[in-house]
């Protein structure tokens, strides 16, 4: 049996326990997700696709009903999606669309020592009229699901679909942040609560000094309402800490991969350098980079080759063809056609420039090119193309 | 009207991420530039600038304006920085706002604390814009992608249902005032002609207009491939196609043919999803931007795209009704 190239991607499908997929909007990276999970599943892994996003593409992508997509995981029919492949046993498909407040209000009731303080977190105004854009938990109640999903060994990998925005690795920051929030010391100045005893805690104890300035600033409501809010969940401080630090580990492992998807356009390359560097920053390398849609002429063969078509061999053509009378328009069509070709080579090749520069900044074998698969085609077939590319 | 655009103080684009938000801030921001006196400002915020390249900086912008080579004023508005000048407003003492916002207790609270960088940045704007103490007449700025455009636009009115009274709640009102404003501000959509950023734009636009009224001025589809033949080529291709099998033609002929083919059937596809959106939002102003296969580098296609844009509302201008 002779050595296959190595390929990061089919390594860490086959053995890795966590992918998570980052990368600039507008890549086709929920597709290539699905596509990524589909794959681990025929080879009979028991696979969950997790999207943050809006789920609509993720159930097209699935063949499911967008309302079907819950937070809860629902199974997909590998049948359904892979119409005449052969799974192997064992292999499950399931999908899911995290919603962050859910989990969050889930995570009070498990974490607070009682209901009551639970259910004041939960119905605190601060928190109420905000939650929607408290995207520092949101982010790491992401983290968090995705840390108990893996422990609890009910799936063997766990595909994340991030959002496409320039902060979506602010997820892998957010563990450590909540650790710190969630220390003593931090939440202690921002809550009002009664000082200690003692000239000596009286001047250690910021907390009234803080609410002063936070009400002049803020007003004294919300500095209440927040105080409130920070006093109530402080109660599940040590829990959270000890999550925290779970969640960083997992993100740490060696089972976990990142695959930094993206577009063969300069922007988009650029964009998958700059969260590159943002991955280095947080100590954690890409285990692959995925340029999805490049266009199928720069895929296979260079475009300079587009050899011209002479004058005479043009008229033979078209008397062979019987449409010498049509050769008028024949010749103005030609021109047309060689003008647009024209234009599809320059963007190719300015497209190629940036996959380049790519590849120079990150190595070959680190970078996977898909080519423009028709969209148009059954969103399954699409699917099952992509996977093969991403794998072969 | 694009020329509506031109009088607008405040300028928010939006759409789903991809579709060139980043490439009609510039060049909004550069027609608006070059057509009247207004001194504009192009923003955006985040820490991954797309505006310093697609203006030709070679430095990462910063959140100090600087002049691009053609003149127009961009900067990438730091919350940080942003929250520090509206803290210094309220406390009124330089050294307490310091000490309040620089705090690392304080910077860890505002990093996970909800809505607090959106209202900064928002009241920041608001603050360039002053007619006194700020430098300038009009804002385009950047927001970030679908999911996140309603909640970043509604957090005045979120701040102000939670602060009620108070100075800081008087301001967040006139903020959310000045917001729904049609006459102050706009929001621009961006989109592609492709299906799922068409149906992502019809829902935010529903989403906007329920939580802003409004302020929706103009839908820019971006990217939109121009038709690769006339009507008298097209049949001809036709016939072309009709009478000819592969291997009867030289390997060139075949390889434009091709070419010729795929373009037309995306340049039809394109269409479709454009009339799409027009059946979909029948009262918002649609422009089509072409997609540019001659565009050298990003400064370039910004320079291209700011032309489109000029000649659209040259012939608004001739032709008003």
């Amino acid at each position: 049996m002779h050595a296959r190239p190595h390929n990061p991607i089919a390594d860490a499908l086959a053995t890795g326990r966590l992918m998570i997929c980052c990368g600039p909007g507008g890549v086709g990276k929920t597709t290539a997700a699905a596509a990524l999970g589909l794959h681990a599943a025929l080879s009979g892994r028991r696979v969950l696709v997790m999207t943050i996003d809006p789920a609509r593409r993720l159930a097209d992508a699935m063949g499911l009903s967008a309302a079907r997509l819950g937070s809860t995981p629902s199974p997909v029919a590998i049948d359904a999606v892979a119409p005449g492949a052969t799974p192997a046993p064992g292999g499950e498909l399931w999908a899911m669309m995290l919603d962050a407040r859910q989990t969050f209000e889930a995570l009070i009731t498990t974490l607070t020592p009682d209901s009551a303080t639970a259910e004041r977190i939960v119905q605190n105004r601060a928190y109420r009229a905000t939650t929607h854009a408290m995207t520092g938990l949101q982010h790491y109640m992401a983290v968090d699901r995705l840390c108990e999903l893996v422990e609890s060994d009910r799936y063997d990998l766990i595909v994340l679909d991030t959002p496409p925005t320039r902060s979506a690795l602010n997820f892998l920051a957010a563990p450590g942040l909540i650790t710190r929030f969630f220390d003593r010391g931090v939440l202690r100045w921002f809550t009002p609560a009664p000082a200690r005893r003692g000239l000596l805690g009286r001047l250690f104890n910021p907390g009234p000094l803080v609410h002063g300035l936070l009400s002049r600033a803020l007003g004294e409501q919300f500095a209440t309402d927040l105080g409130d809010f920070l006093a109530d969940i402080q109660s599940a401080a040590e829990p959270f800490k000890a999550r925290g630090q779970k969640v960083d580990r997992l993100l740490r492992a060696p089972e976990t991969s990142f695959l930094i998807i993206t577009g063969p356009d300069p922007q988009r390359v650029r964009e998958a350098l700059y969260l590159n560097d943002r991955l280095k920053e947080l100590e954690r390398a890409a285990t692959a980079f995925v340029v999805n849609r490049v266009s199928p002429d720069l895929h296979h063969e260079s475009l300079d080759t587009l050899a011209r078509l002479s004058p005479d061999e043009f008229e033979e053509a078209i008397e062979a063809l019987g449409l010498n009378g049509d050769a008028e328009t024949l010749r103005h069509l030609l021109k047309e056609l060689e003008r647009y070709c024209d234009e599809l080579t320059r963007s190719a090749d300015r497209d190629r420039r940036a996959v380049q520069q790519l590849i120079e900044a990150v190595g070959r074998h680190l970078t996977r090119l898909v080519p423009s698969l028709d969209d148009t085609a059954h969103p399954t077939q699409h699917l099952m193309g992509i996977a093969r590319h991403l794998t072969a | 009207m694009i020329n509506e655009l031109l009088h607008k103080r405040l300028i928010f684009v939006t759409g789903k991420g991809g579709v060139g938000k980043s490439t009609l801030v510039a060049c909004l921001a550069l027609l608006i530039h070059q057509q009247t006196e207004r001194r504009v400002l192009a923003c955006e915020a985040g820490p991954c600038s797309a505006l310093g390249p697609l203006l030709g900086l070679g430095a990462p912008l910063g959140h100090a304006p600087v002049r691009s080579p053609s003149g127009l004023a961009a900067s990438n508005v730091d919350p940080d920085r942003a929250l520090m000048g509206i803290t210094q407003r309220f406390l009124r003492s330089p050294t307490i706002a310091r000490a309040t916002v620089s705090n690392p207790f304080t910077q860890l609270f505002f990093k996970t604390a909800p809505f607090v960088s959106e209202l900064a940045t928002l009241l920041h704007l608001r603050q360039l814009l002053h007619p006194t103490e700020g430098d300038w007449d009009t804002v385009v700025f950047d927001l970030p992608s679908t999911g996140h455009a309603t909640s970043f636009l509604t957090a005045p009115s979120t701040a102000h249902g939670l602060l009620r009274v108070g100075g800081l709640a008087q301001l967040t009102q006139r903020l959310d005032e000045a917001l729904r404003d049609p006459e102050h501000t706009s929001i621009v959509l961006v989109t592609r002609p492709e299906p799922l950023p068409i149906l992502e734009t019809v829902t935010l636009h529903a989403q906007l207009t329920q939580a802003l009224g409004p302020t929706l001025h103009h839908v820019f589809i971006n990217m939109v491939h121009p038709n690769p033949l006339g009507d008298a080529e097209r049949d001809a291709l036709n016939r072309l196609t009709a009478r000819a099998s592969g291997d009867d033609l030289p390997p060139a002929l075949t390889r434009l043919i091709e070419g010729g083919v795929r373009g037309v059937s995306q340049r039809d596809q394109e269409q479709r999803q454009i009339a799409r959106l027009k059946a979909a939002l029948p009262s918002l102003q649609q422009t089509a931007l072409p997609y540019l296969f001659n565009a050298r580098s990003d400064p370039d296609l910004v320079t291209h795209l700011t032309d489109v844009l000029t000649n659209a509302l040259d012939a608004q201008r001739r032709a008003p009704y």
